[in-house]
């Protein structure tokens, strides 16, 4: 059964590596993958976060409990906030400095924030990843995605022809 | 290779959407021929970034929007549209205005998309010449779930802009427009913006604003009656700037107060308090004006700046024996910081009339810390002025301020925050 302690009722989380975190209800919030659980009584025993490893979980919770007080109850996108300015200002500072990180955390953090619905985290990690860019080409975002083309030549000539209009 | 490791390809697809959102649309719709799973998912990509600079003219930009809006899918969430126009394109090259409408026309009905998809950010920006600004409806840009609108460079009609029924507008941003914004603000506003812009009506009547959340509040180089700021209950920072263009500026004098019975700037309409009652419940205010003296002419209604704690200004609250610096460190109970930005001009007169009493003024400010700074060089003899006014003001100064001394022969042991912006002109 999750604690009350000071009027602050704390949630376990529990990554697949083992580790736990004790975290405020609030901050736990801040995720709508988690608040749903909490809402629909899911929540007794500690919270099992599936696919996130405990470094990148803890990432995420550094992200929530900075950003719980000013998002508050409405769960309103960070982007968005009613935030004072000066306040506004000194998080996107932090948000700057918070995801200075290598390509392979940005991406794990983009998956967790993805499945824990975190949207002000999600919308920062798209953002950055999107401005790590250098230019728009096709093929500069072809092998950023590393996506392979698995059209045969004639279909993507076809594709090609119909959006005439995006390629002028 | 660690690369295959993060394939943006695995991640599901309204993350890949959110993704794209972030790229200018032209580009994010083509990825459609990166591979099969890419061939639609562009059509719901939560944002329209539509960047007329990216296309080669104006023809070529419209029928890329016109068959993007045909073939995007309607029903999916549209967060976010910003259109960045060019109105040049479409005027050719020796036209000055959008004649047969056809610019009008065209950007209404992407407005008018986005407004239908229930877009909670708009941003429309004309990219055009100073000259000319595209006109839009003011029922354009009206929406009950917008959250944030910003344009930029754009006419709207004279008649007020209904902007109440906008129920959950929060970011209110109006930047070189023509626009009346009315009186009836919606009561969720928080951030608002008015800059540079020509605020109709232009005849003597003025907009009175009034809103309960408000946080931020920035008012700079607007042209027309500057608008009465009445209840402003939650504000915290604000910007103000009243320069020569505003119909409450002196054309005589820059300083104000120039003698000339018919100026309506200095001697007009004197029934209300405009500005600074509205302001009056701040944090951090700074306070600029030239070729007015606005605020100075509020100071007769007597606000009280019971919450203030940094606050600026530029050289008229030196005027008249240092009039206006003097009222705010009086009805500033716990004013931290004050900075005083300081003219080049060496002109400037502020203690030739008449003789001051110093030891009349109470100081209410307890523990202030002063900085003064100069835009440009050529000012010491004025940064002198108001120091030795100031210390010689009262005694108590000297414990109050943490110190004074000029740029350049600091010696004291509590530095003064002295801030110079740029060097000063060797000698």
């Amino acid at each position: 059964m999750a604690t009350r302690e000071a009027g602050k009722k704390m949630i376990m989380l529990k990554s697949p590596d083992g580790m736990e975190f004790e975290v405020e209800e609030a901050v736990a919030m801040e995720s709508q993958t988690i608040r749903k659980m909490i809402e629909d009584d899911c929540a007794d025993t500690a919270i099992l976060i599936p696919n996130i490893n405990s470094k990148i979980l803890s990432r995420v919770i550094e992200y929530c409990n900075k950003h719980v007080p000013t998002t508050g109850a409405t769960g309103a996108a960070a982007s968005d906030t009613v935030a004072p300015a000066a306040l506004a200002e000194d998080l996107k500072i932090w948000d700057a400095e918070f995801i200075k990180v290598n390509r392979a955390t940005r991406f794990n953090l983009i998956q967790a924030a993805s499945y824990l619905n975190i949207k002000g985290l999600l919308d920062l990690t798209s953002q950055t990843t999107i401005d790590t860019i250098s230019d728009n080409s096709l093929e500069e975002i072809r092998s950023f995605l590393s996506t392979k083309n698995d059209y045969l030549p004639e279909e993507e000539q076809t594709i090609r022809r119909e959006n005439q209009w995006a390629f002028q | 290779m660690a690369r295959s490791k993060d394939r943006f390809e695995d991640l599901p697809d309204d993350v890949i959407e959110l993704l794209l959102s972030f790229l200018p649309t032209r580009d994010a719709m083509r990825t459609s021929v990166l591979a099969p799973r890419w061939r639609t998912l562009w059509k719901s990509v939560p944002a329209l970034r539509l960047d007329g600079s990216q296309f080669e003219s104006a023809q070529v930009f419209s029928n890329f929007v016109n068959k993007l809006l045909e073939h995007r899918d309607r029903t999916s969430h549209l967060h976010e549209c910003e259109i960045f126009f060019i109105s040049k394109y479409y005027y050719g090259r020796f036209d000055r205005e959008d004649k047969n409408g056809k610019a009008r026309r065209e950007v209404e009905s992407w407005v008018q998309y986005a407004v239908l998809c229930r877009v909670s950010v708009l941003r429309v920006l004309d990219q055009g010449a100073d000259y000319s600004r595209l006109e839009l409806p003011n029922s354009s840009v009206i929406s009950k779930h917008l959250t944030r609108l910003e344009l930029y460079h754009l006419a709207f009609d004279e008649s007020r802009l209904d902007l109440f029924s906008c129920e959950v507008l929060e970011v209110l941003e109006i930047d070189d427009c023509f626009i009346n914004i009315g009186d009836n603000l919606p009561k969720s506003l928080r951030h608002l913006k008015l800059i540079d812009s020509r605020l109709y009506p232009t005849d003597t009547e003025r907009n009175c604003l009034s809103t309960p959340g408000l946080l931020t509040f920035q008012l700079a180089d607007c042209v027309g009656w500057t608008p009465l700021l009445e209840s402003l209950p939650s504000l915290v920072t604000s910007f103000i700037r009243i320069s020569m263009d505003s119909e409450d500026a002196c054309h005589n004098d820059y300083l104000g107060d120039c003698g000339d019975g018919s100026c309506d700037g200095c001697y007009g309409e004197d029934d209300h308090c405009l500005l600074l009652q509205g302001l009056a419940g701040a944090t951090n205010l700074e306070l600029i004006s030239e070729y007015s003296m606005i605020f100075r002419k509020d100071l007769r209604w007597n606000p009280m700046f019971s919450k203030l704690k940094t606050v600026l200004f530029n050289d008229w609250c030196l005027t008249a024996n240092f009039a206006g610096l003097l009222y705010f460190l009086q009805h500033t109970p716990i004013l931290e910081k004050l900075t005083l930005q300081l003219p080049s001009r060496e002109y400037l007169d502020i203690v030739s009339s008449g003789s001051y009493n110093p030891a009349e003024y109470f100081l209410v400010s307890k523990h202030p810390k002063g900085s003064v700074s100069s835009s440009r060089g050529r000012s010491d003899g004025l940064l002198f002025l108001v120091i030795q006014a100031l210390v010689s003001l009262n005694q108590c100064w000297q414990h109050r301020l943490s110190m004074f001394c000029l740029p350049g022969s600091c010696a004291c042991p509590v530095p003064f925050i002295c801030r110079m912006n740029s060097r000063r002109d060797a000698v």
